[in-house]
């Protein structure tokens, strides 16, 4: 239909001036919603770039499995690394913009929002992990306990390294500093790859036998690191 | 879209419906309460729920209110209120002539140009049957308004 006509039409359709609109609209709220609703809403907030990237990182590594590329073994690891680096600048852009979107204002604390940030992209990230290792293990005929422990290891060890620097003063200032850290530990395990084999074969056994141990402590030190963080979550905000 | 755009929209359509300013505004708040009182929040994609409840909640009007015969100036309120050229007064000359379905259609997609997906949804049709009827609410107008034009 043509737009003058449109036009015509919408005059035709003439509604009076409602009166009291601008009232109604100003004491509208919202009702309050569950935390479940809460985290799910945060999910609509999250950056499509971080859902590609979590999507790129299972469609390579799947792929780089089943084609049993050995170069998908350490690529899969960094990529991991980088997954925690993700969750890091996540829960920053939420403090940065102290809470991010204006609309939720008005609703939530900042706290509540970083909290749920870090539980969407903290549950992805273990979700890619126990989705992929699997595949990994079973494609290289490994134990799959010791390649997902293997695989976790640099990445929580990028997540604590990442959160305790973000929370200095220096991390602070810095823009991207949790990213240099994530280039840092995938240089370092390049080169320990390529160049220093002995040290990744005890790598290797040491995860074998302390495994367990070293990923429960890595946990509880994450964990310790996020509780101080959603803590001092106002101060930086 | 935000919040005052959908009020509005709503509210055209509601006065549409009932043709009173007053239960119109109601029937809208009413909608909206209902409506976050349901989800809590509002996005566009949700226009067609509105529709819905604002829909239902016109037929509940229709049915409390005993019919009562209409004012003298009824014509005058329902035709002229608005800006009265001469075109529209045809255009509305011609509206008259269709059925409220289709005007309600013309209505939705035309004035309150909402999406073909949302209008099959609160009105509960098939896309397809939404495109044949509007279509044919489309050439009917247009043929009763070449008619007004030759009466002229």
């Amino acid at each position: 239909m043509k737009n003058d006509m449109e036009k015509l039409l919408s005059d035709a359709f003439y509604a009076p001036e409602p009166k009291n609109k601008q009232a109604f609209l100003k004491n509208i709220r919202p009702r309050e919603i569950s935390t479940f609703e809460m985290i799910l809403q945060q999910f609509y907030y999250i950056r499509f770039s971080v859902w590609l990237y979590v999507l790129g990182l299972i469609v390579v590594v799947v792929t780089g499995a089943l084609l049993q590329f050995e170069a998908i073994r350490i690529l899969f690891t960094i990529m991991m690394s980088f997954t925690a680096v993700i969750t890091v600048l996540e829960t920053r852009r939420s403090k940065k913009f102290g809470m991010s979107e204006l609309e939720m204002a008005t609703r939530y604390s900042l706290k509540s929002v970083v909290i749920a940030r870090m539980l969407i992209v903290g549950m992805v990230s273990l979700a890619v992990l126990f989705i992929s290792s699997p595949i990994m293990a079973i494609s290289f005929q490994e134990d799959v306990i010791i390649t997902t422990m293997r695989t976790m290891i640099p990445y929580l060890v990028t997540l604590f390294v990442s959160l305790r620097f973000e929370r200095s003063v220096l991390g602070r200032s810095t823009e991207y500093g949790s990213l240099v850290i994530g280039f840092a530990v995938s240089a370092a395990m390049i080169f320990f790859h390529t160049n220093c084999r002995e040290i990744i074969i005890g790598y290797i056994e040491m995860v074998e036998k302390w495994g367990v141990f070293i990923v429960v402590l890595l946990i509880a030190l994450t964990v310790s690191e996020q509780c101080k963080t959603v803590k001092n979550v106002e101060e930086f905000a | 879209m935000d919040l005052e755009k959908a009020y509005d929209k709503i509210y055209r359509y509601t006065y549409f419906k009932l043709n009173d300013q007053a239960v119109a505004e109601d029937i809208v708040q009413e909608t909206f309460l209902r409506f976050m009182e349901q989800r809590g929040r509002f996005s566009d994609y949700e226009m067609r729920y509105l529709y819905t409840i604002a829909r239902n909640l016109c037929i509940d009007e229709f049915r409390r209110v005993k019919p009562e015969p209409l004012p003298d100036d009824y014509e005058q309120r329902n035709f002229y209120s608005g800006k009265s050229t001469e075109d529209i007064v045809m255009v509305r000359e011609a509206l008259s002539h269709l059925s409220v379905e289709d005007q309600e259609l013309l209505l939705l997609r035309h004035v309150n140009k909402e999406s073909v997906g949302t209008i099959s949804n609160a009105l509960g049709i098939s896309r397809f049957a939404l495109y044949r009827r509007l279509k044919a609410a489309e050439n009917e107008l247009r043929m009763r308004l070449e008619v007004e034009k030759n009466e002229e």
